[in-house]
Protein backbone atom coordinates (compact mmCIF):
# COMPACT_ATOMS: atom_id res chain seq x y z
CA UNK A 1 0.00 0.00 0.00
CA UNK A 2 1.45 3.40 -0.71
CA UNK A 3 2.46 5.75 2.05
CA UNK A 4 0.48 8.93 0.49
CA UNK A 5 -1.17 10.20 3.90
CA UNK A 6 -0.29 13.85 5.17
CA UNK A 7 0.28 13.89 8.76
CA UNK A 8 -2.28 16.32 9.81
CA UNK A 9 -2.30 19.10 12.16
CA UNK A 10 -4.13 19.03 15.48
CA UNK A 11 -6.72 21.97 15.26
CA UNK A 12 -7.38 23.36 18.94
CA UNK A 13 -9.04 26.63 20.03
CA UNK A 14 -5.82 28.99 19.35
CA UNK A 15 -5.45 27.70 15.92
CA UNK A 16 -9.12 27.03 14.55
CA UNK A 17 -9.76 30.02 13.22
CA UNK A 18 -6.45 30.08 11.17
CA UNK A 19 -7.86 26.58 10.09
CA UNK A 20 -11.31 28.15 9.20
CA UNK A 21 -10.06 30.69 7.10
CA UNK A 22 -7.42 27.79 5.09
CA UNK A 23 -10.85 25.86 4.56
CA UNK A 24 -12.10 28.91 3.07
CA UNK A 25 -9.03 29.32 0.95
CA UNK A 26 -8.94 32.67 2.11
CA UNK A 27 -5.98 32.88 4.96
CA UNK A 28 -6.26 34.98 8.31
CA UNK A 29 -3.29 35.71 10.67
CA UNK A 30 -3.55 36.95 13.54
CA UNK A 31 -2.52 40.86 14.00
CA UNK A 32 -1.41 42.83 16.91
CA UNK A 33 -3.58 45.50 18.13
CA UNK A 34 -0.88 46.92 19.98
CA UNK A 35 2.16 47.00 17.70
CA UNK A 36 0.19 46.31 14.49
CA UNK A 37 2.64 42.79 13.55
CA UNK A 38 1.59 39.99 12.07
CA UNK A 39 2.20 36.90 14.02
CA UNK A 40 2.38 32.93 12.97
CA UNK A 41 1.66 30.38 14.13
CA UNK A 42 -0.86 31.00 16.08
CA UNK A 43 -0.76 31.73 19.84
CA UNK A 44 -2.56 33.60 22.50
CA UNK A 45 0.19 36.57 22.82
CA UNK A 46 1.86 38.90 20.61
CA UNK A 47 5.57 37.32 19.47
CA UNK A 48 6.97 40.84 19.60
CA UNK A 49 5.17 42.65 22.11
CA UNK A 50 3.32 40.44 24.34
CA UNK A 51 -0.26 41.78 24.15
CA UNK A 52 -3.30 39.93 24.43
CA UNK A 53 -5.13 41.82 22.20
CA UNK A 54 -5.37 40.35 18.17
CA UNK A 55 -7.39 40.87 15.07
CA UNK A 56 -7.83 37.86 12.81
CA UNK A 57 -6.81 39.91 9.52
CA UNK A 58 -6.42 38.49 5.80
CA UNK A 59 -3.30 38.08 4.32
CA UNK A 60 -2.34 38.87 0.95
CA UNK A 61 -1.00 35.36 -0.11
CA UNK A 62 2.35 37.16 -1.30
CA UNK A 63 5.66 36.59 -0.06
CA UNK A 64 8.85 35.57 -1.29
CA UNK A 65 11.04 32.27 -1.01
CA UNK A 66 13.70 32.45 1.94
CA UNK A 67 14.60 28.95 1.32
CA UNK A 68 13.43 25.58 -0.23
CA UNK A 69 14.56 21.76 -0.23
CA UNK A 70 13.54 19.05 -2.28
CA UNK A 71 12.57 16.24 -0.26
CA UNK A 72 13.52 13.04 -2.44
CA UNK A 73 13.61 10.47 0.52
CA UNK A 74 10.94 9.84 3.22
CA UNK A 75 11.48 5.94 4.48
CA UNK A 76 9.36 5.66 7.29
CA UNK A 77 7.06 8.80 7.03
CA UNK A 78 3.05 8.07 6.35
CA UNK A 79 3.83 10.68 3.05
CA UNK A 80 6.74 8.63 2.02
CA UNK A 81 5.52 7.97 -1.42
CA UNK A 82 4.13 12.05 -2.06
CA UNK A 83 7.90 12.91 -2.87
CA UNK A 84 9.36 14.62 -4.31
CA UNK A 85 8.05 17.17 -2.44
CA UNK A 86 9.15 20.66 -2.82
CA UNK A 87 9.16 22.36 0.71
CA UNK A 88 10.21 25.99 1.03
CA UNK A 89 10.31 28.99 3.47
CA UNK A 90 8.66 32.18 2.64
CA UNK A 91 8.66 35.08 3.80
CA UNK A 92 5.10 36.98 3.66
CA UNK A 93 5.11 40.30 2.63
CA UNK A 94 2.87 40.73 5.77
CA UNK A 95 6.54 39.83 8.18
CA UNK A 96 5.86 36.45 8.90
CA UNK A 97 7.83 33.16 7.56
CA UNK A 98 6.01 30.33 7.32
CA UNK A 99 6.45 26.78 5.84
CA UNK A 100 4.58 25.73 2.87
CA UNK A 101 4.51 23.21 -0.14
CA UNK A 102 5.23 24.62 -3.44
CA UNK A 103 3.32 23.40 -6.72
CA UNK A 104 2.72 23.89 -9.77
CA UNK A 105 6.21 25.02 -10.12
CA UNK A 106 9.29 23.88 -13.29
CA UNK A 107 11.32 21.49 -11.98
CA UNK A 108 14.78 23.30 -11.74
CA UNK A 109 13.09 26.73 -11.30
CA UNK A 110 12.90 26.75 -7.53
CA UNK A 111 15.03 29.81 -6.40
CA UNK A 112 15.98 31.94 -3.30
CA UNK A 113 13.62 35.40 -3.45
CA UNK A 114 11.16 33.70 -6.27
CA UNK A 115 7.88 35.48 -5.54
CA UNK A 116 5.28 33.41 -4.83
CA UNK A 117 1.51 33.22 -4.01
CA UNK A 118 -0.70 31.08 -2.11
CA UNK A 119 -2.66 28.09 -2.63
CA UNK A 120 -4.51 25.53 -1.12
CA UNK A 121 -4.81 21.99 -0.62
CA UNK A 122 -7.86 20.08 0.37
CA UNK A 123 -6.43 17.21 2.46
CA UNK A 124 -9.63 16.15 3.96
CA UNK A 125 -12.95 17.85 4.87
CA UNK A 126 -11.53 19.39 7.91
CA UNK A 127 -8.14 20.32 6.89
CA UNK A 128 -6.80 22.67 4.08
CA UNK A 129 -2.84 23.25 4.00
CA UNK A 130 -2.33 26.24 2.59
CA UNK A 131 0.73 25.64 -0.24
CA UNK A 132 2.32 28.17 -2.61
CA UNK A 133 3.17 28.70 -6.27
CA UNK A 134 5.21 30.78 -8.27
CA UNK A 135 3.55 34.18 -8.52
CA UNK A 136 2.68 34.91 -11.91
CA UNK A 137 5.76 37.50 -12.58
CA UNK A 138 8.00 34.66 -11.30
CA UNK A 139 7.03 31.72 -13.59
CA UNK B 1 35.89 17.84 50.89
CA UNK B 2 35.92 19.28 47.44
CA UNK B 3 32.85 20.17 45.45
CA UNK B 4 34.32 20.62 41.79
CA UNK B 5 32.57 18.77 39.65
CA UNK B 6 34.54 16.23 37.13
CA UNK B 7 33.67 13.70 35.03
CA UNK B 8 34.65 10.21 36.78
CA UNK B 9 33.79 7.63 34.74
CA UNK B 10 32.21 7.03 30.63
CA UNK B 11 30.95 3.54 29.27
CA UNK B 12 29.13 2.64 26.17
CA UNK B 13 27.62 -0.19 24.76
CA UNK B 14 28.52 -1.89 21.35
CA UNK B 15 27.42 0.07 18.85
CA UNK B 16 25.59 -0.01 15.58
CA UNK B 17 23.16 -2.97 15.66
CA UNK B 18 22.90 -4.58 18.84
CA UNK B 19 19.33 -6.43 18.37
CA UNK B 20 20.07 -8.85 21.65
CA UNK B 21 19.76 -5.77 23.88
CA UNK B 22 16.85 -3.97 24.58
CA UNK B 23 16.55 -0.18 25.44
CA UNK B 24 16.63 -0.80 29.37
CA UNK B 25 19.43 -3.27 28.64
CA UNK B 26 21.37 -0.67 26.53
CA UNK B 27 21.01 2.07 28.94
CA UNK B 28 21.11 -0.74 31.74
CA UNK B 29 24.73 -1.94 30.00
CA UNK B 30 26.25 1.36 29.79
CA UNK B 31 25.34 2.90 32.78
CA UNK B 32 27.21 -0.36 34.77
CA UNK B 33 30.28 0.66 32.63
CA UNK B 34 30.40 4.23 33.23
CA UNK B 35 30.10 3.12 37.46
CA UNK B 36 32.64 0.98 37.16
CA UNK B 37 35.00 2.80 34.93
CA UNK B 38 34.83 5.16 37.91
CA UNK B 39 35.77 2.48 40.52
CA UNK B 40 32.48 3.00 42.07
CA UNK B 41 29.65 0.48 42.68
CA UNK B 42 26.23 1.44 41.73
CA UNK B 43 25.17 1.96 45.54
CA UNK B 44 27.58 5.14 45.47
CA UNK B 45 25.15 6.86 42.82
CA UNK B 46 23.01 9.31 44.42
CA UNK B 47 21.36 11.38 41.07
CA UNK B 48 20.60 10.17 37.94
CA UNK B 49 19.54 11.99 34.89
CA UNK B 50 18.29 10.66 31.63
CA UNK B 51 18.22 11.87 27.70
CA UNK B 52 15.23 10.38 26.74
CA UNK B 53 14.54 8.05 23.85
CA UNK B 54 11.72 8.36 21.42
CA UNK B 55 8.56 7.00 23.46
CA UNK B 56 10.14 7.00 26.94
CA UNK B 57 7.58 7.42 29.31
CA UNK B 58 7.30 10.99 31.04
CA UNK B 59 8.92 9.10 34.51
CA UNK B 60 11.11 7.09 32.87
CA UNK B 61 14.21 8.21 34.86
CA UNK B 62 12.28 6.63 38.04
CA UNK B 63 12.22 2.85 36.01
CA UNK B 64 16.07 3.28 35.12
CA UNK B 65 16.79 3.64 38.78
CA UNK B 66 14.91 1.33 39.86
CA UNK B 67 16.52 -1.57 37.00
CA UNK B 68 19.91 -0.54 38.82
CA UNK B 69 18.69 -0.61 42.16
CA UNK B 70 19.06 3.33 43.13
CA UNK B 71 16.44 3.93 46.12
CA UNK B 72 16.69 6.55 47.04
CA UNK B 73 18.45 9.70 45.34
CA UNK B 74 18.69 13.17 45.97
CA UNK B 75 18.50 14.57 41.83
CA UNK B 76 16.30 12.60 38.82
CA UNK B 77 15.01 13.70 36.15
CA UNK B 78 14.51 13.56 32.28
CA UNK B 79 15.82 16.25 30.80
CA UNK B 80 13.97 17.95 27.39
CA UNK B 81 16.50 20.04 25.54
CA UNK B 82 17.34 17.49 22.18
CA UNK B 83 20.22 17.33 20.84
CA UNK B 84 21.56 20.43 23.21
CA UNK B 85 21.31 18.23 26.01
CA UNK B 86 24.46 16.14 26.60
CA UNK B 87 26.75 19.00 27.54
CA UNK B 88 23.67 20.35 29.49
CA UNK B 89 23.37 17.68 31.70
CA UNK B 90 26.99 18.16 32.99
CA UNK B 91 25.60 21.47 34.07
CA UNK B 92 23.29 20.20 35.85
CA UNK B 93 25.56 17.66 37.58
CA UNK B 94 27.64 20.56 38.45
CA UNK B 95 25.14 22.30 40.31
CA UNK B 96 23.89 19.20 42.40
CA UNK B 97 27.92 18.29 42.73
CA UNK B 98 28.94 21.88 43.98
CA UNK B 99 25.88 22.57 45.99
CA UNK B 100 26.48 19.19 47.78
CA UNK B 101 23.15 17.45 46.93
CA UNK B 102 24.99 15.03 45.14
CA UNK B 103 28.19 13.19 45.48
CA UNK B 104 27.92 10.96 42.02
CA UNK B 105 25.48 11.84 39.58
CA UNK B 106 24.78 9.12 36.77
CA UNK B 107 24.07 10.48 33.65
CA UNK B 108 22.68 8.06 31.03
CA UNK B 109 21.06 7.17 27.69
CA UNK B 110 20.30 4.29 25.23
CA UNK B 111 18.22 4.19 21.86
CA UNK B 112 17.52 1.23 19.62
CA UNK B 113 17.43 3.35 16.13
CA UNK B 114 18.16 0.37 14.07
CA UNK B 115 17.08 -2.66 15.27
CA UNK B 116 14.48 -1.14 17.76
CA UNK B 117 11.30 0.12 15.66
CA UNK B 118 11.05 2.10 12.29
CA UNK B 119 14.17 3.88 11.20
CA UNK B 120 12.80 7.29 9.37
CA UNK B 121 12.18 10.17 10.74
CA UNK B 122 8.30 9.70 11.81
CA UNK B 123 9.76 9.04 15.22
CA UNK B 124 11.82 12.14 15.21
CA UNK B 125 8.88 14.38 14.25
CA UNK B 126 6.65 12.31 17.09
CA UNK B 127 9.38 12.93 19.44
CA UNK B 128 9.24 17.06 18.94
CA UNK B 129 12.14 17.49 17.39
CA UNK B 130 10.15 19.79 15.44
CA UNK B 131 6.32 21.20 14.68
CA UNK B 132 3.98 18.81 14.44
CA UNK B 133 1.29 21.02 13.46
CA UNK B 134 2.36 23.64 11.07
CA UNK B 135 5.54 22.01 9.54
CA UNK B 136 5.11 18.11 9.33
CA UNK B 137 2.45 18.55 7.38
CA UNK B 138 4.11 19.96 4.47
CA UNK B 139 6.84 16.72 4.85
CA UNK B 140 9.18 18.13 6.87
CA UNK B 141 11.43 15.31 8.00
CA UNK B 142 14.48 15.99 10.18
CA UNK B 143 17.01 15.94 7.20
CA UNK B 144 14.42 18.09 5.32
CA UNK B 145 14.50 21.01 7.95
CA UNK B 146 19.13 20.45 7.32
CA UNK B 147 18.62 20.47 3.85
CA UNK B 148 16.60 24.13 3.95
CA UNK B 149 19.18 25.15 6.23
CA UNK B 150 22.43 23.87 3.81
CA UNK B 151 20.15 25.76 1.01
CA UNK B 152 19.82 28.95 2.55
CA UNK B 153 23.76 28.80 4.01
CA UNK B 154 25.45 27.96 0.09
CA UNK B 155 22.98 30.51 -1.52
CA UNK B 156 24.20 33.07 1.63
CA UNK B 157 27.62 32.42 0.86
CA UNK B 158 27.75 31.43 -3.09
CA UNK B 159 29.19 28.08 -2.31
CA UNK B 160 28.13 24.39 -3.29
CA UNK B 161 27.74 20.92 -1.96
CA UNK B 162 31.42 20.56 -1.78
CA UNK B 163 31.98 22.96 0.54
CA UNK B 164 29.83 20.63 3.15
CA UNK B 165 31.13 16.91 1.58
CA UNK B 166 34.48 18.10 2.94
CA UNK B 167 33.39 17.46 6.47
CA UNK B 168 32.03 14.21 5.65
CA UNK B 169 35.14 13.02 4.12
CA UNK B 170 37.25 13.91 7.30
CA UNK B 171 35.33 12.97 9.84
CA UNK B 172 35.25 9.16 7.83
CA UNK B 173 39.34 9.30 7.65
CA UNK B 174 39.00 9.40 11.40
CA UNK B 175 36.35 6.42 11.76
CA UNK B 176 38.72 4.54 9.73
CA UNK B 177 41.34 4.32 12.91
CA UNK B 178 37.72 3.50 15.37
CA UNK B 179 37.37 0.46 15.76
CA UNK B 180 34.02 0.97 17.01
CA UNK B 181 32.86 2.75 14.06
CA UNK B 182 30.48 1.49 11.84
CA UNK B 183 31.62 3.08 8.55
CA UNK B 184 34.98 2.74 8.17
CA UNK B 185 36.18 2.66 4.27
CA UNK B 186 37.54 6.15 3.43
CA UNK B 187 35.52 8.66 1.20
CA UNK B 188 36.08 11.40 -1.36
CA UNK B 189 33.83 14.34 -1.96
CA UNK B 190 32.78 12.52 -5.06
CA UNK B 191 31.33 9.80 -3.03
CA UNK B 192 29.49 11.71 -0.98
CA UNK B 193 28.04 13.95 -4.01
CA UNK B 194 27.49 10.43 -6.03
CA UNK B 195 25.39 9.27 -2.98
CA UNK B 196 21.75 9.88 -3.37
CA UNK B 197 19.88 12.99 -2.35
CA UNK B 198 17.87 12.21 0.91
CA UNK B 199 16.43 16.42 0.83
CA UNK B 200 18.42 19.08 -1.53
CA UNK B 201 21.08 19.68 -1.33
CA UNK B 202 22.02 17.03 1.52
CA UNK B 203 23.31 13.68 0.39
CA UNK B 204 22.95 10.67 2.25
CA UNK B 205 26.83 11.08 3.18
CA UNK B 206 25.93 14.21 4.46
CA UNK B 207 23.68 12.65 7.05
CA UNK B 208 24.47 10.92 10.14
CA UNK B 209 24.38 7.23 10.83
CA UNK B 210 20.82 5.34 12.47
CA UNK B 211 22.28 3.11 15.41
CA UNK B 212 21.55 1.18 18.56
CA UNK B 213 23.39 2.28 21.35
CA UNK B 214 24.40 3.27 24.83
CA UNK B 215 26.21 5.78 26.84
CA UNK B 216 26.85 6.79 30.41
CA UNK B 217 29.17 9.25 32.07
CA UNK B 218 28.95 9.97 36.03
CA UNK B 219 30.21 13.45 37.54
CA UNK B 220 31.72 13.33 40.50
CA UNK B 221 33.34 15.59 43.29
CA UNK B 222 36.95 15.76 42.15
CA UNK B 223 38.73 13.04 43.91
CA UNK B 224 35.89 10.29 44.58
CA UNK B 225 36.86 8.02 41.70
CA UNK B 226 39.03 5.56 42.07
CA UNK B 227 41.80 6.71 39.87
CA UNK B 228 41.90 10.90 40.10
CA UNK B 229 44.37 11.15 37.30
CA UNK B 230 41.70 9.99 34.90
CA UNK B 231 39.00 12.02 36.14
CA UNK B 232 38.06 15.20 33.97
CA UNK B 233 37.61 18.49 34.84
CA UNK B 234 34.51 20.84 33.68
CA UNK B 235 36.62 24.38 32.93
CA UNK B 236 33.89 25.66 31.45
CA UNK B 237 29.91 24.85 30.36
CA UNK B 238 27.84 27.17 28.51
CA UNK B 239 24.31 26.46 26.52
CA UNK B 240 22.06 28.31 24.50
CA UNK B 241 18.46 28.00 23.17
CA UNK B 242 16.97 29.64 20.79
CA UNK B 243 13.80 28.83 18.19
CA UNK B 244 11.74 25.82 17.42
CA UNK B 245 9.86 26.65 14.14
CA UNK B 246 11.88 27.62 11.41
CA UNK B 247 9.74 30.72 10.66
CA UNK B 248 11.09 32.01 13.94
CA UNK B 249 14.95 30.96 13.10
CA UNK B 250 14.40 32.92 9.94
CA UNK B 251 13.18 35.90 11.39
CA UNK B 252 16.17 35.42 14.43
CA UNK B 253 17.26 38.81 16.96
CA UNK B 254 19.45 41.63 16.26
CA UNK B 255 22.46 39.31 15.24
CA UNK B 256 20.92 35.63 14.89
CA UNK B 257 18.59 34.40 12.02
CA UNK B 258 18.94 30.92 10.83
CA UNK B 259 22.24 30.80 9.05
CA UNK B 260 23.74 32.79 12.47
CA UNK B 261 23.21 30.67 15.17
CA UNK B 262 23.21 31.18 19.22
CA UNK B 263 26.45 28.74 19.53
CA UNK B 264 28.20 31.68 19.84
CA UNK B 265 26.31 32.77 22.77
CA UNK B 266 27.02 29.03 24.08
CA UNK B 267 30.76 29.25 22.95
CA UNK B 268 31.60 32.66 24.49
CA UNK B 269 30.38 31.40 28.00
CA UNK B 270 31.98 28.37 28.06
CA UNK B 271 35.64 30.12 26.51
CA UNK B 272 35.03 33.14 29.19
CA UNK B 273 34.61 30.46 32.14
CA UNK B 274 37.36 28.22 30.92
CA UNK B 275 39.92 30.95 30.38
CA UNK B 276 41.11 29.12 27.58
CA UNK B 277 40.99 30.60 23.55
CA UNK B 278 40.47 29.29 20.35
CA UNK B 279 43.91 28.16 20.12
CA UNK B 280 44.03 26.36 23.47
CA UNK B 281 41.86 23.74 22.17
CA UNK B 282 44.05 20.47 21.54
CA UNK B 283 41.13 18.28 20.44
CA UNK B 284 37.18 18.98 19.36
CA UNK B 285 34.10 17.53 18.89
CA UNK B 286 31.45 19.07 16.77
CA UNK B 287 28.08 17.55 16.79
CA UNK B 288 27.71 16.68 13.19
CA UNK B 289 23.94 15.27 12.84
CA UNK B 290 24.78 16.85 9.33
CA UNK B 291 27.58 18.13 7.30
CA UNK B 292 26.00 21.45 7.50
CA UNK B 293 25.55 21.71 11.54
CA UNK B 294 29.28 21.17 12.09
CA UNK B 295 30.00 24.01 9.11
CA UNK B 296 27.35 26.50 10.95
CA UNK B 297 28.82 25.90 14.64
CA UNK B 298 33.10 25.85 13.52
CA UNK B 299 31.58 29.35 12.33
CA UNK B 300 29.33 30.57 14.58
CA UNK B 301 32.47 29.59 17.55
CA UNK B 302 34.90 31.57 15.43
CA UNK B 303 37.37 28.64 14.50
CA UNK B 304 36.76 30.02 11.05
CA UNK B 305 34.39 33.01 9.14
CA UNK B 306 31.12 32.78 7.53
CA UNK B 307 30.83 30.57 4.47
CA UNK B 308 34.41 29.08 5.04
CA UNK B 309 34.30 26.12 6.86
CA UNK B 310 34.28 23.95 3.58
CA UNK B 311 37.80 25.47 2.78
CA UNK B 312 38.55 25.14 6.43
CA UNK B 313 38.24 21.48 6.59
CA UNK B 314 39.52 21.35 2.84
CA UNK B 315 42.89 22.69 4.79
CA UNK B 316 43.17 19.31 6.94
CA UNK B 317 42.05 21.81 10.22
CA UNK B 318 39.78 18.67 11.34
CA UNK B 319 42.72 16.25 10.81
CA UNK B 320 44.77 14.33 13.12
CA UNK B 321 48.09 16.18 12.95
CA UNK B 322 46.00 19.40 12.28
CA UNK B 323 45.49 22.20 14.28
CA UNK B 324 42.49 21.03 16.74
CA UNK B 325 41.61 17.72 15.58
CA UNK B 326 37.75 16.99 14.99
CA UNK B 327 35.32 13.61 15.92
CA UNK B 328 38.40 11.69 16.27
CA UNK B 329 35.65 8.86 16.92
CA UNK B 330 34.15 9.76 13.80
CA UNK B 331 30.87 11.25 14.84
CA UNK B 332 27.75 10.66 14.05
CA UNK B 333 28.39 11.04 10.22
CA UNK B 334 30.87 7.47 10.61
CA UNK B 335 30.73 6.30 14.07
CA UNK B 336 27.70 5.92 15.41
CA UNK B 337 24.50 7.80 15.96
CA UNK B 338 22.60 6.10 18.43
CA UNK B 339 19.35 8.77 19.33
CA UNK B 340 19.42 9.80 22.44
CA UNK B 341 22.91 9.27 23.24
CA UNK B 342 24.64 10.49 20.03
CA UNK B 343 26.08 13.27 21.34
CA UNK B 344 27.29 11.67 24.51
CA UNK B 345 29.62 9.91 22.10
CA UNK B 346 31.73 13.12 21.43
CA UNK B 347 31.94 13.69 25.29
CA UNK B 348 33.03 10.23 25.72
CA UNK B 349 35.61 10.49 23.26
CA UNK B 350 36.97 14.01 24.43
CA UNK B 351 37.08 11.99 27.65
CA UNK B 352 39.26 9.28 26.44
CA UNK B 353 41.68 11.63 24.53
CA UNK B 354 42.22 13.41 27.82
CA UNK B 355 43.11 10.48 29.48
CA UNK B 356 45.36 9.73 26.58
CA UNK B 357 43.81 6.23 25.63
CA UNK B 358 42.86 6.96 22.41
CA UNK B 359 45.18 4.40 20.72
CA UNK B 360 46.04 5.20 16.99
CA UNK B 361 43.59 8.37 16.97
CA UNK B 362 45.43 9.60 20.08
CA UNK B 363 46.11 13.71 20.03
CA UNK B 364 49.44 13.81 21.20
CA UNK B 365 49.69 15.97 24.50
CA UNK B 366 45.83 16.93 24.46
CA UNK B 367 44.92 18.46 27.61
CA UNK B 368 41.89 20.72 26.41
CA UNK B 369 38.53 19.85 24.41
CA UNK B 370 36.00 21.31 23.43
CA UNK B 371 32.74 19.35 22.83
CA UNK B 372 29.65 20.89 21.63
CA UNK B 373 25.87 19.35 21.11
CA UNK B 374 23.19 20.72 19.09
CA UNK B 375 19.16 20.08 18.54
CA UNK B 376 17.02 20.86 15.59
CA UNK B 377 17.24 22.69 13.64
CA UNK B 378 20.83 24.05 14.26
CA UNK B 379 19.01 26.10 17.58
CA UNK B 380 19.75 24.84 21.09
CA UNK B 381 23.09 23.75 21.76
CA UNK B 382 25.65 22.71 24.39
CA UNK B 383 29.27 23.62 24.27
CA UNK B 384 31.68 21.94 26.71
CA UNK B 385 35.50 22.49 27.64
CA UNK B 386 36.87 19.98 29.30
CA UNK B 387 40.17 19.88 31.03
CA UNK B 388 42.90 16.82 31.49
CA UNK B 389 43.09 16.08 35.64
CA UNK B 390 45.43 18.73 37.17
Amino acid sequence: MANVTRHLPRIDDDSRPYWESARAHAVQMQKCDDCGKFRFYPSPACHFCGSLAFTWTPISGKGEIYTYSILERAKGNSFADLVPIAIVMVTLDEGPVMMADLVDYEPGSIHIGQRVEMTYEDVTDEVTLPMFRPAPEAR
Amino acid sequence: MSTTAVIAGVGKTRLGSVPELTTMGLIIDAATKAVADAGLTMRDIDGLVLHPFFGASPRYHILVAESLGIFAKTLCDTTMMGGAQYGATLQTARWAIEDGLCRNVLIVAGEKLRTGHDSGSAMMAEFGAHNLDYEYPYGATVPAYYGLLAERYLHQYGLDSSALAQIAVATRAHAVRNPDAEKRDPITVEDVLASPIISTPLHRLDCSLVSDGGAAYVVSAKGTSANPNREVELLGLGQAHSGYHMGHLARGDDSHDMVRTVVDIAGRRAFEKAGVSRSDIDVAGIYDSFTITTAIQLEDLGFCGRGEAGDYVKAGNMDLGGPMPTNTHGGLLSCAHPGACGGMLHIIEAVTQLRGEAGARQVPDAETALVTSASAVASNYSVSILGKAR
